[in-house]
């Protein structure tokens, strides 16, 4: 920040200086809480960033940044030429893509299913319960869906499915890797969901009541009122959360889904699948040491994730709604 | 108004999916607290759907029994609370300092805070940072990271937007300290927002699994959810190797599956209990970043 570097010899700078002085002192109140959080930010967010530059060095921690080899882009050749990072590049790629998809269209059906019964004890039940899974762990998801999906005797869909003749014998489905990307999906979509339709149920409710029962007058019939009012209506929402949506697509990094499923959920049989860039960065880095050579998937991870902002950014901007452009 | 045939069996349509997803969400929960009851070995034949069919408490007895159990019962709470405590007014006051329209540097600090929200330098280099601050291995690592997201800043921000300006002005104006107007009156003008971060901060303290798993080793610092987690792994190892002794019958009334049913209760058993009560909150924080976009 410049206020630390001021032009020493020009007296007319000076005097700017000693006039941004006098009003800091005057902020000062505000100044310190800000400047507590950029110091905050500072350590924490961007050392790290600093410290990508052990992707380009053959990093020691016994040596730490200033004195470890330089290497320059060899990590990345290395990672390019590893089978195991393409796979997870993949799979990032497809469950993202897959989650983004269907997270995005199952709130939107679900505000419009409540959005359509009138305001009752029922209405509210569904409502209030559907957040639910929002609330729960990724540890008990995956251990609930561990029981739901197992193949043994205590699972709950192989005997459903055996019992009514849809399948001959019971399928371990957590261990093939085809059923692996379609359950964790699901399980998306059943955490997701009802949080996210918060959003859209309240966009509903601000919908003028007289528009709706002009329509109605005229003669409309329900799919069309959805069609041509409801869903116009609330398009605005619907662009924004879409918008945060593309950027922020990779970024669930740690704390997203591919991740802790990858982690939580993942096994030697459904690797194939279940290994995405989050657990093979943390894989190679923190289970065998190759602190550098994680690094270097880590920064890729992140670039990526910087472009999809900027993508969604200039899509927002495409479509000429200024007040939805992140920046 | 009469409603048409069609119109009917759109209403029943409606009602019939809405009950699906009721189903689809609250099963799970209700399975799982049946099988927590029930024995072990009995489940483990099946067709425990609706209610434990041989009630038995052991499955907690030995779940309490786990000796990390009390520990990770202390480190999750205490994350929890002090987590969420330190981080919501941490959050608050630095969103305080930069909600003053006219601060010096004000773009630059905000640019600042942004850029963290779209890059970042990724795990490894921050577990480094960790390690070279000292915080690997201690209970600080839980608290202090977490201290400050810059998007909780930003949704601080937008509340404290809506407070009317005259109303501090007035209290400067009867030569109230800053420390006063933002302890006395900005802070219990907030309470909405301040419940909302809070509370979320708080369930992601309380869900967390990751920072105990790879930056502590301690097993003392291991939280419900990683407890959790390691019987999960164990459950399904044991069986591997029970099948591969050819072992089909214990006598224990226990299995590490349905010990795992019981840890699983006891740690979304507060959240199932308080979540009706502070849902209205999340609804209202929720909106008020939408209305930010």
């Amino acid at each position: 920040m410049s206020a630390t570097s001021p032009a020493k010899l020009n007296p007319a700078k000076r005097s700017t200086f000693r006039q941004g002085l006098l009003r800091f002192r005057k902020e000062a109140f505000f100044q310190y809480m800000a400047l507590t959080g950029g110091v905050f930010l500072l350590v924490f967010s961007y050392l790290p960033m600093f410290g990508i530059v052990m992707a380009f060095q053959d990093f020691d921690p016994a040596k730490g940044y200033i004195f470890s080899r330089f290497v320059g882009w060899y990590h990345f050749w290395m990672l390019f030429s590893d089978d195991a990072f393409w796979v997870s590049a993949r799979n990032s790629v497809i469950l993202s893509v897959a989650k983004f998809a269907l997270t995005f269209v199952s709130p939107i059906i679900l505000a419009l299913l409540l959005n359509e019964l009138r305001p009752s004890f029922f209405k509210k039940f569904v409502q209030t319960a559907s957040y639910l899974p929002y609330f729960i762990s990724w540890v008990v998801i995956a251990s609930m869906a561990t029981t739901f999906f197992s193949g043994g005797a205590d699972g709950i869909l192989n005997p459903l499915l055996v019992k009514f003749g849809m399948l001959k014998e019971a399928i371990p489905f957590l261990t093939y890797p085809g059923y692996y990307q379609v359950i964790t999906v699901l399980l998306d979509v059943w955490k997701f969901t009802g949080f996210s339709a918060i959003i859209y149920i309240a966009a509903m409710a601000g919908i003028d009541h007289e528009v709706i029962e002009a329509s109605i007058v005229d003669g409309t019939t329900r799919f069309q009122r959805v069609y041509k009012i409801t869903l116009p209506m609330i398009q605005n929402t619907i662009v924004v959360i879409l918008i945060l949506g593309i950027g922020s697509m990779f970024t669930g990094g740690l704390g997203g889904s591919n991740f802790n499923y990858g982690y939580l959920l993942g096994n030697t049989l459904n690797m194939s699948a279940s290994d995405v860039m989050d657990t093979y960065i943390l894989r190679m880095g923190l289970q065998l040491g190759r602190f550098s050579f994680a690094a270097a998937a880590g920064l890729l991870l992140s670039t990526i994730s910087l472009i999809l902002v900027f993508l969604a950014n200039w899509v927002a901007k495409k479509i000429d709604r200024d007040e939805q452009a992140i920046f | 108004m009469k409603k048409s045939l069609g119109e009917k069996i759109a209403d029943v349509l409606i009602y019939a999916v809405l009950i699906i997803i009721l189903i689809v969400t609250l099963y799970p929960f209700y399975n799982s607290l049946v099988l927590s009851f029930n024995n072990g070995h009995d489940s483990n034949l099946g067709g425990v759907y609706f209610y434990p069919r041989m009630f038995t408490l052991e499955n907690y007895r030995r779940a309490m029994d786990n000796n990390l159990m009390g520990g990770a019962m202390t480190v999750t709470v205490a994350r929890t609370l002090i987590g969420a405590a330190t981080s919501v007014l941490f959050t608050a006051a630095v969103a305080y300092g930069l909600s003053k329209q006219d601060l010096m540097f004000r773009r630059t600090y905000i640019v600042i805070g942004i850029i963290t929200m779209y890059f970042s330098g990724g795990i490894i280099p921050f577990y480094f940072v960790l390690k070279y601050l000292g915080l690997l291995d201690t209970f600080m690592v839980f608290i202090i990271p977490s201290l400050l997201s810059f998007w909780n800043v930003i949704l601080f921000m937008s509340f404290f937007r809506t407070i009317p300006a005259p109303l501090l002005e007035s209290a400067r104006i009867d030569g109230a300290h800053e420390v006063f107007i933002f302890a006395r009156i900005v802070l219990p003008l907030s309470v909405p927002i301040i419940a909302t971060i809070a509370l979320m901060n708080g369930i992601g303290q309380w869900s967390s699994w990751f920072d105990s798993q790879f930056f502590t080793t301690n097993p003392h610092l291991k939280t419900l959810q990683l407890i959790l987690y390691e019987i999960i792994a164990l459950a399904a190892g044991q069986e591997r190797l029970k099948q591969q002794l050819g072992i089909t019958n214990d006598t224990a009334s226990y299995t590490i599956e349905s010990v795992r049913y019981a840890t699983m209760m006891i740690s979304i058993g507060p959240v199932i209990l308080i979540y009706p009560f502070i849902q209205k909150y999340f609804a209202k924080g929720m909106l008020i970043g939408a209305v930010k976009g």
